[in-house]
């Protein structure tokens, strides 16, 4: 069942980005709190990295970060290596909410990141309609979001993330609110949208099994307050992969034992 | 379809009921009509007349029209007003809702003054009453975008337009749809108060002379066509709510 790809090594590049003791604090004085400590992540072109942690551990104020939708306390991002304020026009960021707008159809939601970039709304849409049968979309590009089930409503967010062609993609628990089931079929199928496509991505997740079978490198978040990574575990394997594979076997071991030590 | 059609027959079938006891009461105690008319003689009178009824009707019809249409225009533009700007909202909200607590029937006599015994002081008494569900519903539409949509587009690099016709607008269109529903319902009230106090034309006016006349069907006939307009203006909303933002049935 195993197939093996060239896949670059991780090691050969160096990092598109990075972050260098990046942190947040709520609040000021007295009250503030610390929210994230200070990550060092790095992520090289065309890497997938999984970030995993206990619930409230700061993922969900990373990614604001580097979206510049938040203004880090301290800490810098660097962009291959030149120090930015923030990622924002270089990622597409993901979120678990599909966040599909309900007044239109599949394929002008699919368009929503070019046309807000300002291209021409019928070579959006030809883009847009040339990928709708690798997303598993074909014949649905007129149907309006509340006609489609999680799963497909999940697919088109993902084809309007994919479409805005940044070379990094940031995913913030994209499946999580799926069922176990459509999450594993949504997975492998993500993928091959990944492997086609190539860009860094981020995947902020919960979900040990969703870490193992898609990442690189997975780094473990620590609990709460001042969150930082503590650990990074690479997983250097073909995929797809087996679950019941004997090195993925052992990696779960250690990757459950960190997080228990939380 | 068919549940429609069962959501229709029982209310259906009590109105009939109410409307048979009504005549047989009528009949029963030989109520003389300018005191009350049974329904078959109101129905009679309200299709003998229906030459005047109507030439009324579209009077009325006009200033419930263009009071909407004013009270639409200026309800839009507080309502952007307030949504753009915090100051805005602190000033303009507190006087709009203030302004709901001024009786209309008592500032009527004033607009007559002012604008006239013509269709005008009509026009802005129905404005007054329906401006507030309309610039209400439109601005709690405008604030509600979920800032998780926000923040998707400032990461798509939306401009503050872009943000506010691709996002805020469509969004709150089925509010604004609430807010115009409930404005059709209470339109009729200020026209009809405005003729009743002073006009030459409309509905309205044809109660108070029908009523010192004691020509009390006519009365009710009239009631009927105003009722008629309500319904007609309320399905109309709902017809171009399902046209203009059919997502909404979700």
């Amino acid at each position: 069942m195993e197939t093996t790809r060239d896949i670059p090594h991780p090691e050969a590049a160096s990092p598109l980005f990075r972050t260098e003791g990046l942190g947040l604090d709520f609040g000021q004085g007295e009250g503030a709190r610390q929210v994230l400590g200070k990550v060092d992540l790095q992520v090289r072109s065309g890497e997938l990295v999984a970030l995993i942690g206990p619930s409230g551990c700061g993922k969900t104020s990373l990614f604001n970060l580097l979206a510049g939708l938040l203004k880090p306390s301290f800490g810098r991002i660097l962009l291959k290596e030149r120090e930015v304020a923030h990622l924002r026009g270089h990622l597409s960021y993901m979120q678990q909410k599909d966040l599909l707008l309900p007044w239109r159809s599949v394929l002008d939601n699919a368009v929503l990141g070019l046309e807000l970039a300002g291209a021409p709304r019928k070579e959006a849409r030809a883009r847009a309609r040339a990928l709708l049968p690798v997303f598993g979309l074909e014949g649905f590009a007129g149907h309006r979001p509340n006609q489609l089930s999680g799963g497909m409503r999940q697919r088109v967010a993902l084809l309007r993330t994919i479409l805005c062609r940044k070379e990094i993609l940031l995913l913030d628990e994209p499946f999580g609110a799926l069922d176990a089931i459509t999450r594993r079929t949504i997975q492998a199928w993500f993928l091959k949208v990944w492997e086609r496509f190539r860009p860094a991505v981020v995947l902020v997740t919960h979900d040990v099994e969703e870490a193992l079978m898609l990442a690189d490198r997975i780094m473990v978040m620590s609990a709460p307050p001042s969150a930082v990574i503590k650990e990074t575990l690479g997983v250097d394997l073909a995929r797809p992969r087996r679950a019941a594979a004997p090195e993925l076997i052992r990696l779960r071991e250690g990757l459950l034992c960190s997080l228990e030590q939380n | 379809m068919k549940e429609k059609a069962t959501a229709l027959l029982w209310p259906g079938l009590l109105l009939a009921a109410l409307l048979a006891s009504w005549e047989a009461a009528v009949r029963i105690w030989s109520i003389p009509d300018y005191i009350l008319p049974g329904p078959g003689a109101i129905f009679q009178t309200a299709w003998t007349r229906s030459d005047l009824l109507l030439r009324h009707t579209g009077v009325t019809l006009a200033e419930v029209g263009l009071g909407i249409a004013l009270a639409f225009a200026v309800g839009t533009g507080l309502a952007v007003a307030m949504q753009s700007s915090r100051i805005m909202e602190r000033a303009l909200l507190p006087l709009v809702v203030a302004s709901q607590t001024i009786p209309v029937f008592a500032v009527a006599p004033l607009l007559i003054l002012w604008f006239g015994y013509g269709m005008g002081s009509k026009v802005v008494m129905t404005a007054i009453i329906v401006f507030f569900p309309i610039t209400v519903n439109l601005v709690r539409g405008l604030k509600s975008v979920d800032p998780d949509a926000l923040a998707l587009f400032t990461i798509l690099g939306a401009g503050p337009g872009q943000v506010f016709f691709k996002l805020r607008l469509p969004h709150s269109l089925p509010f604004l749809f609430t807010g115009l529903k409930i404005a059709v319902s209470v339109s009729l009230i200020g026209a009809v108060i405005g003729e009743w106090v002073g006009a030459k034309k409309g509905l309205g006016y044809l109660m108070v002379q029908a009523n010192a006349q004691l020509q009390v069907e006519l009365v009710f006939a009239a009631i009927f066509y105003l009722s008629v307009i309500g319904t007609g203006l309320y399905l109309l909303t709902a017809a171009l709510e399902r046209l203009l933002a059919p997502w909404r049935q979700d």
